[in-house]
């Protein structure tokens, strides 16, 4: 058996991220990275869609159904500080308060740490025991993406310590948010941390390809009352927020739907669609989006295939 | 294999030129995984060279090339870089 299959089985860390926080219950849970009261009724028979990158087949990665009690789930925190931590975003009615975009935000960036820290650990593993099979050009490529997981691990470990100290300290204020409202629920549910290369008009921010340290944000896509809510997060003071949130807004109402999809699919990594969006598109339409997924580049072409009217709130 | 026709060359060099990386990408979405292209064309730069691809070239392998050129297209350089796949003498397992 290959070994990235062979850890697979075994699964994957189990760890608290909170640990720093004190208190751990010791038990790791599968924690949610988008609130599952959210999406789940919207599911197929308890399934939604999402791009499993280990799961490649003949055709290439194609949107696979898992259940709602895994989609979105990593093993990042103990069952005491997922419920104790979130509760004013998985319990309570969404306000756009500072203190709900700044759990947003921070689960986020615990998802996205977990990730490259951990979920990452397998694939290097298993690109290692391989290298010498690969060939000289595609070895030099994963060694260069191992290299650029590790500089992002130090990235993120130091937006997560100091997102820790502002969620000690109740400093919710430390992280400033943009939101936007829709009339109807979204139809992709994500939440990613990353350093945008692009804008969502396509305009670039920053150069990512440098090993400099870059600026992060946030993005969340959920519900509330059955209508999308977006959020935009970054640190107090960032101009790559400012930048993306402007860019947004800038887009005429009937596309800033389609532009926000694009954005998410063409660039995050932790993202579900709902099946009773998803199965009626055309096959054309479906090969677009898998294609747009694949590519990593954005913006690519897509057809307009949802409107969730956003308008903004904050 | 595939054989990338003349007006697929010149089309390619087009979008490089331009930096219209996006319609680079649709076009090789369209194209089989393997496929061969009988001279050196210009895919666009990347930091300090030129990126060009010849010969025996796979779709991943190009796409994830493209996704990373400079926009806009540097057309100063004088470095090249030429992309080209091998075949493997010897299976993974």
């Amino acid at each position: 058996m290959q070994p990235i299959y062979r850890a697979l089985a075994q699964g994957l860390t189990k760890t608290c991220l909170a640990n720093d926080l004190g208190g751990c219950s010791g038990k790791i849970i599968r924690a949610h990275s988008l609130q599952k009261a959210a999406f789940s009724p919207h599911a197929r028979n308890g399934h939604v869609y999402e791009f499993d990158p280990f799961q490649i087949r003949d055709n290439g990665i194609t949107p696979t159904l898992i259940g709602v009690n895994k989609a979105t789930t990593f093993t990042g925190f103990c069952e005491r500080h997922d419920a104790s931590l979130f509760a004013p975003i998985e319990v309570e009615t969404f306000k756009a308060n500072p203190q709900q975009l700044f759990l947003h935000h921070y689960r986020a960036i615990a998802q996205a740490f977990y990730n490259r820290a951990y979920k990452f650990k397998i694939l290097e593993q298993a690109l290692t025991e391989n290298a010498a099979k690969v060939g000289k050009a595609a070895a030099r490529r994963f060694e260069e993406d191992m290299q650029i997981n590790r500089v992002e691990v130090q990235e993120l470990m130091r937006h997560k310590r100091l997102c820790e100290q502002n969620l000690m300290g109740m400093n919710w204020a430390e992280v400033v948010g943009f939101c936007w409202k829709g009339k109807s629920a979204p139809d992709i549910f994500a939440t990613d941390f990353f350093a945008p290369r692009k804008d969502f008009l396509g305009s670039t921010l920053q150069d990512c390809k440098s090993l400099a340290p870059l600026q992060w944000i946030s993005l969340t896509v959920t519900a509330s009352d059955n209508c999308a809510v977006v959020l935009l997060c970054a640190a107090k003071g960032s101009k790559i927020l400012k930048s993306c949130a402007e860019s947004l807004r800038r887009i005429p109402n009937n596309l800033r739907t389609m532009s926000l999809v694009n954005f998410i699919v063409c660039q995050l990594e932790n993202f579900i669609m709902l099946p009773k969006w998803w199965d009626p598109l055309s096959e054309d339409a479906k090969r677009l989006v898998v294609n747009a997924y694949t590519s990593r580049y954005f913006p690519r072409k897509l057809p307009r295939i949802c409107d969730w009217t956003l308008s903004a709130a904050t | 294999m595939r054989i990338l026709t003349e007006h697929q060359m010149y089309q390619i060099e087009q979008f490089a030129r331009r930096t219209k990386l996006a319609d680079m990408i649709s076009l090789f979405e369209n194209l089989p995984r393997r496929f061969t292209v009988p001279r050196p064309i210009l895919l666009g730069s990347n930091d300090d060279s030129e990126m060009l691809v010849e010969g025996l070239a796979s779709r991943g392998a190009v796409i994830n090339a493209i996704r990373n050129l400079d926009e806009p297209y540097n057309p100063t350089l004088t470095l090249t870089t030429t992309l080209m796949a091998q075949k493997r003498t010897t299976g993974l397992d």
